[in-house]
């Protein structure tokens, strides 16, 4: 059931067992998960089911160091930011979960194995069809094999293929619309806006939300169990909102709420252009996006596990697409001659008749930094509360780490001995802020730790402290990986699910 | 043939407009164990000299122990096949042996940076012959 919160009178109290706040990928996943189950579901939406410049405009705020555009960054209605996804989904490796010693604070609580069935759901949810297992992802070269056809052969380990699967892109609000809408124990108030989560006198417990809309009403839900499902700006900003009863905000005891914010730089243009002998010596599934039975795949590169062990470096993946001939017209005048040469480089080894290039982008792995970080900015919404400030810049490893993966790259493709790396982006003392880019994937502001000193919500997504409070989204992300985070938003959340469920047999809900 | 160090700068300068005179005006690359005929099977491969010697040129820009001799970098190439194992062949076994030779300068980090492009240091300093080849003074 679906209710537009604009109609419901100013003072009105209500109550239920689970109270959901953000219909997004985490929260819609959640509470599809509840679905037909014995306890009372609310399922809280700032948005209606279309965008809405006066409720988009409550996500404008500040930002320092990068020139961060907030408000166009997420989507504030019935599918939150699903619905300008892109629709890239891989899980995070094994390494990914693991403490790295070059990598500052990273280390999750749980690791790619507790997640592996949850992603298995995940893709389900995500409706990304069967053709790949959770398995799959990790020996994606034995299955390019099988179904596609060999992966590009590097003669060195630095390097592999794996793959993305590809949503249509799912619209979480419009896929799920419907059931959500005739789940006898969901409500789906729409046109809400949660102005501050409010426990107990001690902070021990959630007791109510306060409620608002941008019609002028204001009312109440007292949950039994509450999780913050907002994105990973907004379940900073709402922590730090709800200060009543702890100045510092709810569950910042450890001054940690809005820390470690993350992003996934995306560097504009090329970080390299490749120049291969023939264009076939790329397969078309790097190129774009296959289908193979019911999903869709490409291929990318990104380092190997071993790799990045033995260099001690970041992550990341790179897509390839070709371009244009070698030194022909499209390419930069100045440039024209060189590739020229390299061309006849090329051909020196395989006596073929051209080259092509392709150019290859990536998204790189970040490093958590505590200060980069989500605050309360002076200036106010409509709705009277402290709009977001970010303060967000990329640190100079990353950049670093990037330039010499962009080296050995071409140290790879030279091994295999069918393509040259021109490497476009190097190693510079400052990142320069034309060479930022961004995924609008928003993580780490609520980490997950099991040490209360490290992380604001434990190995459950429990708020450390509170008994009630549960944080759904990538704000829980300790490390963000190289990959795009939606599918893990999902698994994190599928499991969240599963444990709600596993105390609510206990008698807490 | 006794030419000045400045008159092998200055054919550098002026390598790639240079009217390429085939193959065979490569007579100047001789070293043990490599033939005539082997050297020009050698700048064969490069079938666009002119493309290859402004490589060449940017790389020789940069190393001036070659830029400045005749017969320095020549020397080096045919000193390197020989070393690698190479007894001689046709032209498709000398691809193979120069496809070796980069393989393993790329597996040994001996990587050169001409203008952002990757190349293998055998790679450049071929494309420093071909460069060196376009701007030698051809003698009657």
């Amino acid at each position: 059931m679906f209710i537009d919160g604009r109609q419901v009178p100013s003072g009105t109290i209500l109550e239920t067992d689970i109270a959901i706040i953000g219909a997004g990928a985490a929260g819609i996943t959640l509470a599809r998960a509840f679905i037909n189950d014995q306890r009372r579901v609310m399922l809280i939406e700032s948005g209606g089911f279309d965008l809405d410049a006066e409720t988009q405009a409550l996500y404008e705020g500040e930002s320092q160091g990068v020139d961060y555009p907030l408000d166009a960054a997420r989507l504030r209605y019935f599918g939150g930011s699903t619905n300008h996804w892109g629709g890239f989904c891989r899980p995070l490796a094994e390494i990914d979960f693991e403490k790295r010693d070059w990598v500052p604070y990273s280390g999750w609580p749980i690791t790619r194995a507790d997640l592996d069935p949850y992603y298995t759901q995940a893709q389900q949810v995500a409706q990304l069809g069967r053709a790949l297992t959770i398995t799959d992802f990790d020996d994606t070269a034995g299955w390019a094999r099988r179904n596609l056809g060999s992966p590009l052969p590097f003669a060195d380990d630095s390097f592999v293929t794996r793959f993305f699967i590809y949503s249509a892109p799912l619209r979480f609000g419009e896929a799920y619309r419907d059931e959500i809408a005739h789940a006898p124990n969901i409500s789906a108030y729409l046109n809400s806006n949660v102005l501050e989560i409010v426990p107990d006198a001690a902070a021990r417990r959630v007791e109510r939300l306060r409620l608002a809309t941008l019609a002028g009403n204001e009312f109440e839900v007292r949950p039994k169990l509450c999780v913050l499902a907002g994105g990973g700006i907004e379940n900073a900003r709402l922590l730090l909102l709800s200060n009543s009863v702890q100045p510092a905000g709810l569950g910042n005891g450890n001054d940690l709420v809005g820390r470690f914010f993350m992003e996934h730089v995306h560097v504009p243009g090329q970080i390299a252009l490749i120049a291969m002998d023939d264009k076939g010596s790329i397969p078309a599934y790097y190129d774009e996006p296959k289908a193979i039975d019911d999903a869709h795949v490409r291929a990318i590169l990104m380092p190997s596990d071993a790799y990045l062990r033995r260099e001690r470096r970041l992550g990341l993946n790179i897509a390839i697409y070709p371009m244009r001939p070698a030194g022909a017209e499209g390419a930069p005048e100045a440039e024209r001659p060189s590739e020229a040469g390299i061309a006849q480089l090329l051909r020196l080894q395989s006596a073929g008749s051209g080259a092509t290039i392709f150019g290859a982008s990536c998204a790189a792995e970040p490093i958590p930094t505590p200060d980069n970080r989500v605050t309360l900015a002076a200036a106010r919404d409509a709705l009277g509360q402290n709009r977001s400030r970010l303060i967000w810049r990329p640190a100079i490893e990353e950049h670093r780490d990037l330039a010499r993966n962009v080296d050995a790259l071409g140290q790879s493709f030279g091994r295999w001995g069918r393509g040259l790396v021109k490497a476009l982006f190097t190693e510079k003392p400052d990142w320069p802020e034309d060479e930022i880019g961004w995924g609008n994937h928003h993580m780490g502001t609520t980490r997950m730790a099991t040490d209360p000193k490290q992380g604001v919500v434990d190995a459950d997504a429990r708020v450390h402290g509170i008994d009630n409070l549960y944080v759904a989204g990538s704000s829980v992300f300790p490390t963000g990986g190289p990959v795009n985070p939606t599918l893990t938003i999902v698994a994190l959340t599928l499991r969240l699910a599963d444990h709600i469920k596993s105390i609510s047999l206990a008698g807490r809900v | 043939m006794n030419q000045s160090r400045r008159d092998v700068l200055a054919g550098i300068g002026a390598c790639g407009a240079v009217t390429f005179a085939g193959a065979g005006a490569a007579t100047f690359l001789l070293a043990p164990g490599f033939d005539r005929a082997e050297v020009s099977n050698l700048l064969a491969l490069l079938a666009d000299r002119q493309a290859a010697a402004k490589i060449g040129a940017a790389w020789l820009g940069r190393h001036s122990a070659y830029a400045g001799s005749w017969d320095a970098l020549p020397k080096l190439v045919a000193e390197r096949l020989v070393q690698s194992g190479w007894r001689g062949g046709n032209i498709d076994a000398l691809r193979a042996q120069v496809a070796d030779i980069v393989r393993a300068d790329f597996a040994a980090n001996a990587i050169e940076d001409v203008d952002g492009w990757r190349i293998s240091r055998f790679q450049a300093q071929l494309c420093g012959l071909a460069c060196l080849d376009a701007s030698r003074p051809r003698l009657a």
